[in-house]
């Protein structure tokens, strides 16, 4: 399969207008989508299927609510117009700053300039079909980029190689939060001529840290005042910063609610929303989206419906990303009634940002991206995740984990046991699950799900 | 002498550490060569970095760690489980990589000794933001096994162990650029056996050693003729097996760009400054830097660029451990520019101690056959 330059955005903008547009119609949606095609989705992938399925499990698999359906276009419209943007600029010749995942990149965008993530072009494009990623895995691996790098950044330099991201004028990377990062940052910056900042991270979060952090935030400012020849625009970044803490306000209260039971059943959604803090989370439609999940999740938790009592058999805890290849959640529901309370990246502990000074604005962003799902837990001691297991065990009445051992994640499958502990310690059984975060030919969907099935049905959850 | 620290190189614990611990020193184990032995030092203690020699697999540390972690790191833990290092009263860790730091993380979690296990953060960059900073971590550091230990690390102490590592840094310098000329006085085997042992002695005792080597090897040549020169590009070894193998088929490792090399001694520490622990800072950040180091490969680049020149080197072997992402990347971007430039070159990846000598044996050959035939055709247009 050979790609045209930025087919991958072009494919990604039409495909998500036109879901956009039948997200007007959210009860015919989720209809059409409950009834039709959902039914030819969840099972497996197929040739038929294959174009639409990773994108709908991002919509739930069909068995989305209208009203979940209703959040996520606020979803779709903010990643459409991100989109449609960085192809403007490219077409303009404007200045893109290409950003690694866990910059603040909302101070980037003070700066008035469009910006992209890398790793965003991953989930890109698996949702467009997933053979796309192998086929950027298989760019990266042409290129001499060996699998000793995670697949999340070897999809992302594929991506590159292939032209499916507009070159960028300027690149700022961060030394965090794991060698994969650090390792596929220095590629890009020898693969391109554009010039590079890094932005260096503390390793831990105690006050020091932050302090620490705050200071090259601010050296990152001046670096980027000289690189655009003017100063940040300070009443843009205070707006994005309001809106930020709107956005993790909302999610921090949903993140909440699902320690009710039944749960609000939303873990899927605020997944999704990691996608926006890796992107725009400062946009108001990131807020409309989180304002939209906290509505739904007060609905269900203040007044549950037996359908909902009767469908959460077990509460499931979901650590290290879900792989695109195989979408879980849904499927897990379907089966066995296992319900996600709680999972790694969608989990929302970030405190409010202090607006009252620009110093304190620069240090609570330093601190946003430092909570921020996937980060917080891979910087840092393992008493990052042990804590933040046991915190999830105690307060969201887990029946069991599952852990995606991701074979890239080198910190994460290196603290297994002290994963098995902590739940043989809190008496949940905990699934080991092999896979590769983009690689589907590496852990196949049918070998995850006889794991699956095996694990639920000896625990006494299934047949 | 060289017979003797070679020896020594081979053991995990040997009699000069057992010396200082009936002398009543303590020994602290340290990895990485980002951790300032000057600190330890200066408190009284022995540094000791720590290794895998003599190693009997990783059944228990697979317990811990997955099949897709460093081997290095799981057979330095393995040995810690099996209770190895008994000598040890305390680690020190440092953020290297995601392999080393859930070492900390399982070390800790195992509850084996010894009970004093402290993580260093080392900043990744080496601007005056993370110069300070790491001055500030080495304070905390400091302050940290005062507390813990009951001692005082004196700005005095500091300057006498500063004086002493920039000495054994000096000699070692001396020795390794014995090899820059066309008599070679040291295979890379011995130089990294040499490397190994003064990691592991009191600097007063490996400061004695050097100074007798520097001597010994003076008029001692190792080199054929025939040998074509090798730069080694590598993340952590300490087989000395895997360079006699090397050099046994046809070749001379003159100079090195690794973690137990190079790193461990380029730049001495400034004496006599106001500030000892910024001293320190500054030589650990500012000398030539490990892939852990973002935004510094042209640096990297035009060291590795001046050695190839120095030593007149013919080809240059690109080593690492399995799973090393952080190698990984780096030799890819040193293949680049090394294929750009024209100097042969052959990338290894294998698992520490793992003797799979064959297939490493085969690969060496052929290209030292290659570099062989190239000259040999050079020579013959020439």
């Amino acid at each position: 399969m050979s790609q045209k330059d930025f087919m991958l955005l072009r494919k990604t903008i039409r495909t998500n207008r036109l879901v956009y547009g039948l997200l007007k119609f959210p009860r015919l949606t989720a209809f059409l989508l409950t009834y039709l095609l959902g039914p030819r989705m969840i099972e497996k992938e197929t040739p038929g299927n294959r174009d639409t399925r990773f994108g709908l499990a991002r919509l739930g698999s069909g068995m989305a609510t209208a009203d979940e359906l209703a959040s996520m276009r606020w979803y779709i419209i903010a990643m459409v117009e991100m989109m449609e943007n960085l192809l403007k600029a490219h077409e303009k010749g404007e200045p893109i700053v290409c950003y690694d995942w866990s910059v603040p990149s909302e101070i980037i965008r003070a700066f008035h300039v469009e910006t992209t993530s890398p790793v965003h072009f991953n989930r890109l494009s698996f949702n467009n079909n997933s053979d796309y990623a192998m086929e950027m895995i298989d760019k990266a691996d042409g290129e001499g980029l060996d699998y000793d790098m995670c697949n999340l950044n070897r999809v992302a330099m594929g991506a590159i190689l292939d032209r499916q991201m507009p070159p960028p004028t300027l690149y700022v990377s961060a030394s965090h939060p794991c060698d994969s990062s650090r390792t596929s940052n220095q590629i890009l910056h020898y693969l391109s001529d554009a010039e590079h900042y890094v932005l260096e991270a503390p390793y831990h979060r105690e006050k020091e840290d932050l302090d620490f952090y705050a200071k090259n935030l601010w050296d990152m400012i001046a670096f980027l005042e000289k690189h655009f020849n003017r100063p940040l625009d300070w009443e843009k970044l205070k707006k994005s910063v309001e809106n930020i803490n709107a956005f993790n306000k909302y999610l921090r209260e949903v993140t909440v609610l699902h320690r009710a039971i039944p749960s609000p059943n939303l873990a899927l959604y605020l997944q999704n929303t990691f996608s926006l803090h890796m992107t725009i989370p400062e946009t108001d439609y990131a807020v409309n989206m989180a304002g939209k999940l906290l509505e739904i999740a007060r609905e269900r938790v203040a007044r549950p419906t037996r359908k909902m009592k009767e469908k959460e058999r077990v509460r499931v805890i979901c650590w290290d990303p879900v792989p695109p290849a195989f979408d879980y959640y849904k499927w897990i529901e379907k089966h066995f009634g296992a319900i996600v309370v709680i999972d790694y990246e969608g989990s929302n502990f970030i405190p409010d940002i202090d607006t009252s000074s620009r110093e304190a604005m620069i240090r609570g962003l330093g601190e946003y991206r430092l909570m921020t799902g996937m980060i917080r837990q891979t910087h840092g001691d393992a008493t990052f995740i042990t804590e933040e297991l046991e915190q999830y065990i105690d307060e969201y009445s887990a029946d069991c984990a599952i852990m995606n051992n991701t074979t890239g994640c080198r910190g994460n499958v290196a603290a297994k046991k002290l994963i098995i502990d902590v739940c043989r310690r809190r008496g949940i059984p905990v699934l080991f699950l092999d896979v590769d975060i983009y690689d589907k030919r590496i852990n196949s969907e049918a070998e995850m799900k006889t794991k699956i099935r095996d694990f639920f049905v000896s625990n006494g959850w299934g047949r | 002498m060289l017979k003797e620290i070679l020896e020594l190189s081979q053991k995990t614990f040997h009699p000069y550490l057992d010396e200082a611990r009936r002398s009543g020193k303590k020994i602290l184990g340290y990895f990485c060569s980002y951790v300032p032995e000057e600190l330890i030092h200066a408190a009284g203690f022995v540094p000791y970095r720590m290794r895998a020699v003599e190693n009997h697999g990783t059944v228990k540390s697979d317990v811990y760690f997955s099949s897709v972690n460093c081997s290095f790191v799981r057979q330095c833990f393995n040995k810690a489980l099996e209770n190895e290092f008994p000598f040890l009263d305390g680690v020190i860790f440092m953020n290297s990589c995601d392999h080393l730091r859930r070492m900390y993380d399982n070390w800790m979690h195992s509850g084996h000794d010894p009970k004093f296990l402290y993580m260093l953060s080392v900043p990744h960059k080496s601007d005056e933001i993370c110069v300070e900073e790491f001055t500030r971590e080495l304070a905390v550091w400091k302050k940290n096994m005062e507390v813990s230990f009951g001692v005082t690390i004196t700005d005095q102490a500091l300057e006498n162990s500063i004086r002493l590592y920039n000495r054994q840094r000096d000699l070692i310098s001396r020795i390794y650029n014995l090899r820059k000329n066309d008599s070679v006085p040291l295979k890379g085997g011995e130089f990294t056996g040499i490397m190994l042992a003064v990691t592991s002695l009191p600097v007063e005792v490996s400061i004695e050693m050097l100074e007798k080597i520097v001597e010994e090897i003076k008029d001692r040549q190792v080199n054929r003729d025939s040998d074509i020169r090798i730069y080694l590009g590598s993340g952590y070894h300490e087989e000395r097996e895997l360079l006699d193998l090397i050099e046994d088929s046809g070749a001379i490792i003159v100079g090195d760009n690794s973690c137990l090399g190079i790193m461990q001694f380029d730049r001495n520490v400034e004496e006599g400054t106001d500030s000892p622990l910024r001293a320190i800072a500054l030589r650990y950040l500012k000398r030539i830097s490990c892939p852990r180091m973002v935004d510094d490969f042209r640096n990297r680049l035009n060291f590795m660029n001046e050695a190839l020149k120095e030593f007149r080197v013919d080809a240059v072997i690109l080593d690492k451990l399995e799973f090393c992402t952080l190698w990984s990347g780096i030799i890819y971007l040193y293949k680049k520019e090394l294929e750009k430039a024209g100097v042969p070159m052959l990338k290894l990846s294998r698992e520490l101690n793992s003797g799979a000598t064959g297939q490493i044996k085969t690969r060496v050959q052929a290209l030292i056959e290659g570099v062989k035939n190239q000259k040999a055709r050079a020579g013959h247009q020439g």
